[in-house]
């Protein structure tokens, strides 16, 4: 059902230039706070733009950037997390120490500072909830690692002379996959919550149609016309409700 | 046990030092060059020259960051370039009011979710228990913003009773305060839910019953006292939380919190302010953790023989 709706939804979003009414960006001032029609369903908001074809929009920025987010995070925290896992020692020592300084920032802060620093744009966004989404997923990683790298398994395939590569590739790896994916699913709905709440910052590129830049531009003007609040906030909660009810069905399949 | 809180307590010091690094580089992050996008296109050379000496940007990076580390070891974190005066006193005064909003929330969401958790531990498998799990699965999935702006819909566009915005009012702390709490909630509820559900299946909550202890009693004073110190205690872990959460809120309400301060201090490029504001944050969450990890080790006696 859940994943039904998203294949829709990621349908619809990847679609948005194809199927949105209205040029997202076109202001008809003549046209402002009209309420949902026929032509624009969603009504329009304080510029005149076509509300419906900004959340088409704004649902696409959120899933390319949750799924690049994810994707960069979990590549880099796997490496991270699986080296210091497998070699231990000091190695372990120096980037344990690294992922805790990391985890010493709480939840979006880093990301805050950096997306402030580095300006207001997408590739920004990203660089920023990459920087601080990588580390749940080393400490991960290195934890499963050092858990399964005692395991018999690894133990004699390292007794039978198998080199440490083939051993993390073909032993371990497989083993890391599975929950990593649970983790990594979950992640998406948590990455496409940050991109919102950094948008709604102001921290996004003005130009780029995004749900919470949507809904911090709603908010002056929502006792006039709540639909700006409206639409944007029930696609962000469905989005994020959807991808969360997929990670949280592979997670009981996967404890089963 | 003493031996446990120094290994604990050193373990801090590396950290700290990770943090402030990092946030030493932060001016160095900025595209371009930082003095001229603070001052402005209209400054000139003179102006930004002073400016850049007054940052110490026209020294060598490692005289910087041992610079750097000296003021911070005298409590200076900069100067503001927006305010022209030391960050330090501006991201205390503005703290207050953070610290005040977090416990405000913390409380808040304690007197929500202690009595929906208990309901929903003692009618386990109800449709209430229901009901109770799947508002707080689609509250987990609301950004704490859009928590906020609900609330403002409700409260102060259509019934017109709590102040939208600001810090004037007694009562401006209610909202911003709920929308955390509200946030907070969809997960201690859950906490709250399995350990009553333990505290209840234990063999002292029916032998009180058989006592003659009423259901109430029973629930709300005797197996809630079982439940509270490890809800309390995830509390703090959830610190983390409700401060990432109260820089959204504060910038929803206008409330005059140190969320809000880093938030205006990225529109300004008040970058100083910024990277004083962020290590502030930091340094006082990597502090409560360490709190909660002691207060956790102290009050678990299973904890102790694992060592």
């Amino acid at each position: 059902m859940s994943m039904a709706l998203v294949l829709l939804i990621l349908f619809a979003g990847l679609a948005a230039p194809v199927i949105s009414p209205h040029d997202p960006q076109k202001q008809v001032l003549s046209l402002a706070f009209e309420g949902p029609t026929v032509s624009s369903p969603m009504g329009r908001d304080e510029l005149g733009r076509d509300i419906f074809s900004r959340v088409l929009y704004g649902i696409r920025t959120s899933m390319l950037i949750g799924f690049t987010v994810v994707i960069v995070s979990v590549l880099i925290g796997v490496s991270f997390g699986g080296v210091a896992g497998y070699a231990g020692g000091a190695v372990d020592a120096v980037f344990s120490r690294i992922i805790d300084i990391m985890m010493a920032f709480p939840g979006m802060l880093l990301s805050i500072g950096i997306a402030g620093v580095m300006g207001p744009s997408t590739v920004n966004i990203v660089i920023a909830l990459c920087v601080s989404g990588w580390v749940g997923y080393a400490r991960y990683t290195r934890a499963m690692v050092v858990s399964i790298r005692q395991r018999d398994y690894v133990l004699s395939a390292k007794a039978s002379g198998k080199g440490g590569a083939a051993i993390i590739f073909t032993d371990i790896f497989p083993n890391v996959l599975e929950p990593l994916l649970v983790e990594a699913s979950l992640g998406i709905g948590v990455a496409i919550i940050s991109e919102a709440s950094l948008s709604f910052l102001g921290l996004s590129s003005p130009t780029t149609a995004s749900l919470g830049r949507m809904l911090s531009e709603a908010i002056s003007v929502m006792s006039v016309s709540p639909w700006m609040v409206l639409f944007p906030g029930l696609a962000l909660t469905i989005l994020v409700l959807l991808f969360n009810d997929i990670g949280e069905g592979l997670r009981r399949r996967y404890e089963r | 046990m003493r031996s446990f809180i120094i290994t604990r307590a050193l373990l801090v010091v590396p950290t700290i030092l990770g943090v402030v690094t990092l946030v030493f580089f932060f001016v160095h992050m900025v595209p371009g060059d930082p003095v001229v996008l603070m001052l402005g296109d209209y400054a000139t050379p003179q102006e930004i020259q002073s400016m850049r000496h007054r940052l110490d940007l026209d020294r060598p990076l490692a005289s910087q960051y041992g610079l750097y580390l000296d003021d911070l070891a005298h409590f200076d974190l900069g100067t503001s370039i927006y305010y022209n005066r030391p960050a330090a006193g501006i991201v205390i005064e503005r703290f207050k009011y953070t610290f005040v909003l977090a416990v405000f929330a913390m409380l808040l969401s304690l007197l929500l979710s202690a009595p929906l958790g208990i309901v929903s531990a003692y009618r386990q498998g109800s449709w209430l228990d229901r009901v109770i799990e799947d508002t707080s699965v689609v509250g987990l999935s609301l950004p704490n913003f859009l928590i906020g702006i609900v609330l403002i819909l409700i409260f102060s566009v259509k019934l017109n009773v709590l102040p939208v915005a600001g810090a004037q009012s007694a009562s401006s702390i209610v909202l911003p305060g709920l929308t955390l709490a509200i946030g907070m909630s969809t997960i201690t509820i859950r906490m709250v839910r399995a350990n009553m559900i333990a505290a209840i299946r234990h063999e002292s909550f029916t032998a009180g019953l058989a006592r003659g202890l009423g259901v109430n009693r029973a629930l709300f004073v005797h197996a809630l006292k079982a439940t509270l110190i490890p809800v309390v205690t995830l509390i703090g872990t959830q610190f983390g939380l409700l401060l990432s959460g109260a820089i959204v809120t504060e910038t929803v309400f206008s409330w005059p919190g140190i969320g809000k301060l880093l938030v205006d201090s990225v529109a300004t490029r008040d970058y100083p302010l910024l990277s004083a504001a962020v290590l502030v944050i930091a340094s006082v969450y990597v502090f409560v953790n360490l709190a909660t990890d002691i207060v956790y080790y102290m009050v678990e006696p299973r904890m102790r023989k694992r060592q």
